[in-house]
């Protein structure tokens, strides 16, 4: 449950009607972001109707870094008001995320964050971001082979002499 | 967990001593000159120890971030990687992306899991990697393709899965079981969506008994034939939901066994087909001499895309009967090099007698494709730049948005010998617009000049794509760079306001 926080419904100056959120990172850090920037997020969302049904506004406690949350916010805030297929709840289940040019220079980081930022997407279910974030990682280790994989990720080979020479190892096309 | 021994050297060299050696010897700083134990004896030690370095593994590679993902994050990421991997790697290795399964124990099960990563079943590989893939794919949706010949184990397998598969894709193989077989009534496919069947080599043309399958495929909109001589049930409902047909006869309709569709069958089936949006017609169709006694006409309503080649008097006389909205795209290759004279006249009057009368000419784009356009109309040349007035009333009309878009499109993959740069140049003459916005040009079949002095009559020309080799002469007299500014340097000949694009 999000601890509760005196937060002032007050408005953005200049901004019209767009209330505020306050945003509380693991690191503590609190940030105030405009409500309508972050409605992209499917959690945000229902955590807004929750204050609604209460009369109550609370801060909203997420479980990762100021760092990642300000990356989240910088890209829900470059498509505030933009409409993606994919994160429209009404819509079919929509295919994969189309490839966004101004996506891939956001998520040209290293590694470690990118794998930070889809975490905090999927958190907060903005479904484009996760999509994108994943299309990324795809690029990130497509065209190598199995050991150039495993040094990009840092994982081990962790099969037993057993399952790396099982009959589903050999399908190779 | 917490491991009973805090110092794993100490923990690991107890075991060592205990199970094997005592320490303080030359190896690795062990004594292992008192050792009995048989090669075998080793080897059990050794893979009970790789097990156990393999659980190690398995525990540090679960604490890293991409461990840590969700799963259906994990299996998102490895559908894109799938999806290009299959893209770049096209059929010949269509399990290139299986490498992910390699990795690690844990992208192993999940991908192992992940029945969608699993629809596209390759038969390439053998029967047991076939039966394989399709149980991984669990119960989802399917889409099989064939390039290969199928066993008929596999060739059992396609039809035992045919009720969950949406797209089919057969190439007939001398070796297979015809596709034939895999398309009856005992095989219902409710959700097939696409059909393609490819059967070019067999000596007897392929039968296909669509019209008992049909009612076994409601869901049947896409479907591509290509077979010696085409034998479709004319006649069923599995034809009237279609939204693309293409029919591609590789032999000779005068060596094929199975008569050909007639005219008339081909324009009632049409004239039900209320949803076409693409039809494409190529080889021999139908049988000659029978057009002329056929008085109906198949409307076409949604047709966007019509591309017809074979045989000219074929052709012509099919186009005669048909009806489209102005909005269609016609790609049209005409043979003519069996015609006589009087075949080409009879051919390129009705040609120029149907586009008048049916203003499909004005369509927003206008394809005109192989070589063997080109040779139509090196023969009949001087008879188009005699009339251009045949053509120019069609190019000046207007669609809905007021746009046309005339698009010349070259693809002969060897130059007929006619002198392609004026027969270009006449070509262009005889479409040419004020209101020309698009034009797309191979700029191998242009003289720059010849370029450059039709570009001032073209003020609202707004995009321009060019290949070729003649294209780097191009660069030098219009300056791309110039061209998002709305004029050309000073200098050139040519200033175009509105060019808002230029490929070359």
């Amino acid at each position: 449950m999000p601890t509760i926080v005196s937060v002032d419904d007050s408005t953005v100056p200049g901004e019209g009607s767009s209330r505020l959120l306050l945003l509380v990172s693991s690191d503590n850090k609190h940030i105030v972001v405009e409500e309508d920037i972050m409605s992209r997020s499917r959690f945000i969302s229902k955590q807004v109707e929750g204050f609604e049904a209460t009369s109550q506004r609370h801060a909203i406690l997420l479980p990762f870094s100021s760092f990642v949350l300000n990356k989240v916010i910088e890209y829900c805030s470059h498509y505030r008001g933009y409409y993606l297929l994919e994160d429209d709840p009404d819509a079919a289940p929509p295919g994969r995320s189309p490839v966004r040019e101004w996506d891939q220079e956001f998520l040209d980081v290293d590694r470690n964050m990118l794998l930070r930022i889809i975490k905090a997407a999927h958190y907060l279910e903005i479904k484009s971001l996760v999509g994108s974030c994943a299309r990324a990682i795809a690029d990130m280790i497509r065209g190598k082979t199995t050991e150039e994989m495993r040094e990009i990720l840092g994982v081990e080979n962790d099969f037993t002499p057993e399952e790396e020479h099982s009959p589903s190892s050999k399908c190779t096309g | 967990m917490m491991l009973s021994c805090p110092d794993p050297d100490g923990f690991w060299d107890g075991a060592l001593r205990s199970r094997l050696v005592s320490s303080s010897g030359s190896v690795a700083g062990y004594d292992l000159s008192a050792s009995s134990m048989t090669i075998e004896d080793l080897d059990r030690e050794d893979s009970a120890l790789q097990r156990v370095q393999s659980v190690l593994r398995f525990q540090r590679n679960s604490l890293l971030s991409v461990h840590r993902l969700p799963p259906e994050i994990t299996a998102l990421v490895f559908s894109f990687y799938v999806d290009e991997t299959r893209r770049q790697l096209r059929s010949k290795h269509a399990l290139g992306w299986i490498v992910i399964t390699h990795v690690c124990r844990r992208w192993r099960q999940i991908a192992l899991e992940s029945a969608g990563l699993w629809q596209r079943v390759t038969f390439g590989i053998g029967d047991e990697w076939a039966e394989e893939m399709y149980r991984r794919s669990k119960g989802t949706i399917l889409e099989v393709k064939t390039r290969s010949a199928l066993t008929e184990r596999q060739h059992n397998l396609v039809a035992k899965h045919l009720h969950r598969t949406k797209l089919l894709s057969l190439r007939a193989h001398p070796d297979s079981p015809p596709p034939s077989l895999l398309l009856s009534s005992d095989n219902p496919a409710p959700i097939l969506e696409t059909l393609e069947i490819e059967d070019p080599i067999r000596p007897e043309p392929a039968v296909l008994p669509l019209n008992r399958f049909g009612a076994f495929s409601p869901n049947l909109r896409h479907v591509t034939i290509c077979t010696r001589a085409i034998n479709l049930p004319w006649t069923s409902t599995l034809l009237t939901g279609l939204v693309t047909l293409k029919m591609r006869s590789t032999g000779h309709k005068d060596m094929a066994t199975t008569p050909s569709p007639s005219l008339n069958q081909v324009l009632s089936a049409l004239k039900r087909m209320k949803a076409l949006e693409s039809l494409e017609l190529a080889g021999d169709l139908f049988p000659r001499s029978v057009s002329h006694a056929i008085s109906k006409t198949a409307k076409l309503s949604r047709l966007v895309t019509l591309k017809l080649s074979g045989p000219m008097a074929d052709c012509t006389s099919f186009l005669s009967h048909i009806e489209a909205p102005a909005c269609t795209t016609f790609c049209l290759g005409l043979e003519c090099s069996h015609a006589s004279d009087e075949e080409i006249d009879d051919a390129l009057s009705l040609l120029t007698s149907w586009a008048t009368k049916h203003c499909a000419f004005a369509s927003r784009a206008l394809r005109l494709t192989t070589h063997e356009i080109l040779d139509l109309w090196d023969l009949r040349m001087e008879a188009w730049r005699c009339d251009p007035g045949n053509l120019q009333p069609r190019v000046e009309m207007t669609d809905e948005e007021g746009d046309i878009n005339v698009t010349f499109e070259w693809t002969a993959d060897e130059e007929p010998d006619v002198p392609l740069s004026s027969l270009a140049r006449m070509c262009f003459d005889a479409f040419t617009s004020p209101q020309l916005q698009q034009l797309v040009v191979d700029l191998d079949y242009w003289e720059t000049e010849d370029w450059l002095d039709i570009m001032p009559e073209q003020p609202k020309l707004r995009r321009i794509m060019a290949g070729g080799q003649a294209a780097d002469e191009l660069v030098p007299a219009l300056d791309p760079e110039a061209f998002d500014e709305g004029s050309l340097p000073v200098g050139t000949r040519v200033v175009l306001p509105l060019l808002t694009s230029l490929q070359l």
